[in-house]
C-alpha cells in the first residue's frame, strides 16, 4: 500500500507556452502571465474557455491567479490557487495541478510563473540589507551579511568540498555543460559557449561561487496546461504523463543550522523513494534530469541524492561527461536555470514536456521515456517524474 | 564594518540571546528536560519536544564548519568579508551562523578553532562575531 498512488498518470502535461526570456522585458508582470498562459493553452489545442482551474506561484513579484483568470474570461473554473513560494515550488504548483485533475475537480489546469525577475525585483538582492532593523529568523542572518540564496547555497557547497573533495572545477563543468546545450536553443538568454578557463576567470559572488556558477536573472513568463489523461490523448501533443510528484525534505539552512545532522544530504534524500516507488520505476528508469539548478553545484548535489552516483561522487561524475546530452543522465538540456533563464524553475519543467515529445530540435536527447523535474528552495524541494507512456 | 547594516530586532523568543551579547556574553537557549542547546531560539526542543526551555551561557569556543565570502553585497557591508556556521564546542552540531573576523578570508580554513567577541553594531547592540585564536 505504500507505494500504491492514486494521481499516477490521471494527468498529463498537454500545452506548454512562453514568453520570451531576457533582462528588460518592457511588460508588467500581469501581460506576462496572459501571454505565456494563451501560447500554453493554444499549444494544448485547447481554448481560454476550456480552462477550469489556475496555479501559480509567486513571491509577492507577480500576476494573481484570479486577474490572468479574469484576463482569460475564464468562466467555470473552480480551482483558483496562489502559492507562495519560490523555486521549491516550481515541481509543487504542476503536482498541485495534478491533484485537482485526478481528483475529478478540473480537466484542465493551467500553471504559469511570470516574473520580471532582472528589471523589476531581483533575487539576488536582499531588500532586507536595506532596512533599518529585521526580526523573526533573519535577525540572526541578516546583521551578519547572509543575504541571499547565493550566501546559502555556497556554505553549503563548501561543505560539499569539505567532506568530499568537490573542486571549482568541477562546478564549472556544469556550468560548461549547461550552456552547450544553451548554445542550440534559441529561447536561452546565455548562448555563446564558455570553457572552463571561463569560468575560472569569472568574478567571486560568494566564494565557492563565481558569476558563471549562478543563474541568469530574467524577466519573462511560462505556462502549461496539465490535463485529464483521457481527454489528453486527443490533443495535438503526446501526452507528458504525472507519474509521481512530491514535495518535501529536511536538510541544512540557515534558519535551522543546529537541527540537521549534516549539511551534505539534501531533499532528495527525503523524497526520491517515495517519487520513485509510486511511479513504479527505479533510479535507472530515469533518462533526462531536468534539475533545479539555480546555481551548479546544485546539480551535483541532487545528482547524488536522487541516486545517479554515489554520495560524494557528484563532483567526479559530472567531470566525466555524465550529464551531457549524450551523458549517462542529461542534465539542463534546455541549458537551465544558468543560461537558458530563470523562470524559477518552471522552463526546466517544460523542457522535459519537450524532451519527451521528442520536439527539442538540435539538443533532443534520444528515446527519453521517462523524465524527473525537481525545484529547491532553502532545505525543501519538490519534484515530478514524467512519462512518455501511461 | 560600516553601522547601516539592519539591526536586529529581538522579541520575546530572541530578547535573552540579544542582552547576553550587550553584556558581552553569549547566552544560548537550553531546554530544561534534555540540556540540549537550541539555536537559533525555538519554542520546542527539538531532540525531546520539550517546551521546558530556558537560557545558558556557553564558552564562545568553537570551529568553523562552513563558510562563504561575500564579494557583492550593499554598501553598508564591507566586502570582503566571510560568513558562515561556526560549530560550538558544547554540543555536537550546535552551529551558529557568523562572520569570521582578524583573519584573511583565504586563510580561512575548515576546523579552524575560534573564539567569540562582540562587535558594536550600535549603541547598546552587539553582534557575536568570531576570531581564530
Ligand atoms: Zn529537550
Amino acid at each position: 500500500m505504500d507505494s500504491e498512488n492514486l494521481a499516477r498518470n490521471r494527468s498529463a502535461i498537454t500545452g506548454v507556452g512562453y514568453t520570451p526570456l531576457s533582462r528588460a522585458s518592457g511588460l508588467p508582470v500581469d501581460a506576462l502571465a496572459l501571454n505565456a498562459s494563451i501560447d500554453a493553452i493554444r499549444d494544448a489545442g485547447l481554448t481560454p474557455q476550456d480552462i477550469d482551474g489556475v496555479v501559480s506561484y509567486a513571491v509577492g513579484d507577480s500576476a494573481l491567479v484570479r486577474s490572468t483568470a479574469q484576463a482569460l474570461g475564464l468562466e467555470a473554473s473552480n480551482w483558483y490557487v496562489d502559492l507562495f513560494g519560490g523555486g521549491s515550488f516550481s515541481c509543487l504548483a504542476v503536482a498541485n495541478a495534478a491533484m485537482a485533475v485526478s481528483v475529478g475537480l478540473c480537466r484542465h489546469v493551467l500553471v504559469y510563473r511570470a516574473l520580471n525577475g532582472r528589471s523589476g525585483r531581483r533575487f539576488g538582492r536582499s531588500a532586507s540589507a536595506e532596512l533599518e532593523g529585521v526580526g523573526g529568523a533573519e535577525q540572526f542572518t541578516v546583521p551578519f551579511g547572509q543575504l541571499a540564496p547565493v550566501h546559502n547555497y555556497g556554505m553549503l557547497a563548501r561543505r560539499h568540498m569539505i567532506e568530499y573533495g568537490t573542486t571549482t572545477e568541477q562546478l564549472g563543468h556544469v556550468a560548461v555543460t549547461l550552456r552547450s546545450n544553451a548554445v542550440e536553443n534559441d529561447r536561452a538568454i546565455m548562448r555563446h559557449p564558455i570553457t572552463l578557463e571561463d569560468h575560472r576567470e569569472s568574478r567571486w559572488i560568494a566564494d565557492p561561487f563565481r558569476l558563471l556558477d549562478c543563474c541568469q536573472e530574467t524577466d519573462g513568463a511560462c505556462a502549461l496546461v496539465v490535463s485529464r489523461s483521457d481527454i489528453a490523448r486527443d490533443l495535438p501533443h503526446p501526452p507528458a504523463y504525472l507519474s509521481s510528484f512530491a514535495i518535501g525534505g529536511r536538510g541544512a539552512s540557515a534558519l535551522a543550522p543546529d537541527k540537521v545532522d549534516d549539511f551534505t544530504t539534501f531533499f532528495p534524500a527525503h523524497i526520491a523513494p517515495g517519487l520513485f516507488a509510486r511511479a513504479g520505476i527505479e533510479v535507472g528508469d530515469i533518462d533526462l534530469a531536468a534539475l533545479y539548478d539555480a546555481f551548479t553545484f546544485l546539480v551535483i548535489g541532487q545528482l547524488e541524492d536522487f541516486g545517479f552516483c554515489p554520495k560524494g561522487e557528484g563532483g567526479p561524475f559530472v567531470a566525466d561527461g555524465n550529464i551531457a546530452r549524450d551523458g549517462t543522465i542529461p542534465v539542463g538540456t534546455n541549458g537551465g536555470l544558468l543560461s537558458e533563464g530563470y523562470v524559477h524553475g518552471l522552463n526546466n519543467v517544460l523542457e522535459a514536456v519537450s524532451q519527451l515529445r521528442g520536439k527539442a530540435g538540435t539538443r533532443q536527447v534520444d528515446g527519453v521515456e521517462v523524465a524527473l523535474a525537481s525545484g529547491w528552495g532553502a532545505n525543501v524541494g519538490s519534484a515530478l517524474i514524467l512519462s512518455r507512456g501511461a | 564594518m560600516s553601522a547601516k547594516r539592519p539591526l536586529p530586532l529581538p522579541d520575546d523568543q530572541t530578547r535573552e540571546f540579544w542582552d547576553g551579547c550587550a553584556n558581552q556574553e553569549l547566552r544560548l537557549q537550553c531546554c530544561e528536560d534534555c540540556e540540549t542547546y537550541i539555536h537559533q531560539p525555538a519554542a520546542m526542543c527539538h531532540a525531546c519536544n520539550s517546551t521546558r526551555l530556558n537560557w545558558k551561557r556557553v564558552s564562545g569556543n568553537g570551529e568553523v564548519y562552513s563558510w562563504v565570502v561575500v564579494y557583492q553585497a550593499p554598501a553598508s557591508y564591507d566586502v570582503p568579508y566571510v560568513v558562515g556556521w561556526i560549530e560550538l564546542v558544547e554540543q555536537p552540531g550546535l552551529r551558529i551562523l557568523s562572520n569570521v573576523v582578524g583573519c584573511p578570508p583565504d586563510q580561512v580554513q575548515a576546523g579552524m578553532q575560534v573564539q567569540v567577541e562582540f562587535e558594536a553594531l550600535a549603541d547598546g547592540v552587539n553582534l557575536p562575531v568570531f576570531r581564530p585564536v
